[in-house]
């Protein structure tokens, strides 16, 4: 009785090697084939279970991709962030500028201004308006004779 | 870890009347360093970090290649070194993590779909999926890039030992390593 193959010849046969001495054993011995039949096939299952696998999962990285470029698409968390930071630039604006341009004052109060302003100068003069040029005339002779 | 970008600048380098090659080069290599990186880590994020490098060091190298071999081999060494740095970098505790994000066997055998056969031989095909899946893992490092380089990408015997650096003999040496530990998983699982 011919003695089954070894684990060389068959990796050999794996890798595509197939002696005739190797072929002709496999075609009287059962057990020999279906071991090499079996390690073919879960070989190629292997290939092709690791190739569907990758194209599965390369497309979902694309698609993470193309979601991870997209602007709008931001997580929870940064969304909350960026809410905040227009808060606080909206708010924090309008109170800057708040404190540079003081805000204007309403209608009465430019009047009560101007009156206020007419009071002063009247106040403010020495003698009644018929006497003022009298007192100009007064001060300018004083000066003159100094 | 996030992956590195490819920048204007890399894109720069690379010679204007190479351009054009190398983003066909990018496009057709990609695929096959995913799926490479993907059966070695077993870590979808992981993989696509190790295709985007693989492909910012191929255009920053392109002036550097000697084309003594063909482009895609050249690609696949790089993918391979990367997949081995990553593998052995200790210092971020890398290993650690892929083996704690490693999909497991049973994951990828159960999600595998071949549409011919009876219900019963699609069990048992999973089964032996699984198998070769798990012998793969426990492979040494070595062996399973040699594994996975030959039955999963196809790579004839030299462009492994030129995408790996071994010589022709030491590749099969690895490979039939690898084929007897896996026969082993199988004839166990039988």
């Amino acid at each position: 009785m011919k003695p089954h193959l070894s684990e060389r010849q068959m990796s050999e046969w794996s890798l595509g090697e197939r002696s005739p001495e190797v072929e002709r054993h496999a075609d009287g011995c059962h057990s020999c084939r279906a071991r090499l039949i079996r390690n073919g096939q879960a070989l190629a299952a292997f290939r092709q279970s690791a190739r569907q696998w990758s194209e599965r999962e390369l497309g979902a990285a694309d698609v993470w991709a193309v979601e991870k470029a997209r602007p709008w698409m931001m997580s929870g968390s940064l969304r909350w962030a960026c809410a905040v930071a227009a808060f606080v630039l909206v708010f924090g604006g309008v109170s800057v500028v708040r404190r540079n341009h003081p805000p204007a004052p309403p209608d009465s109060a430019v009047a009560d201004a101007l009156l206020l302003k007419q009071i002063d100068t009247d106040v403010s003069q020495a003698v009644p308006d018929s006497m003022q040029p009298l007192l100009t005339l007064v001060s300018w002779n004083g000066a003159q004779s100094n | 870890m996030a992956a590195a970008q490819l920048t204007a600048g890399d894109i720069a380098a690379v010679a204007p009347a190479c351009v054009e090659d190398f983003a066909s080069v990018a496009i057709a290599c990609r695929p096959r360093v995913f799926r490479y990186a993907l059966a070695s880590l077993r870590d979808r994020d992981a993989a696509e970090t190790v295709a985007q490098d693989c492909l910012i060091r191929a255009c920053r190298g392109w002036d550097r290649f000697r084309r003594d071999s063909s482009i895609e081999t050249w690609v696949m060494q790089i993918a391979v070194n990367l997949v081995r740095d990553r593998l052995r970098n200790r210092k971020i505790r890398f290993w650690k993590r892929v083996q704690e994000t490693a999909v497991p066997a049973e994951a990828i055998a159960a999600s595998f779909a071949d549409g011919a056969g009876s219900a019963e031989s699609q069990i048992l095909l999973k089964e032996q999926v699984q198998a070769v899946w798990e012998a793969a893992g426990n492979l040494p490092e070595r062996q399973r890039t040699v594994f996975l380089l030959r039955f999963v990408e196809d790579m004839e015997l030299l462009e492994i030992a030129a995408a790996t650096g071994m010589k022709e003999g030491t590749v099969k040496t690895h490979l039939f390593r690898a084929l007897k530990a896996v026969r082993a998983r199988l004839g166990a699982q039988a």
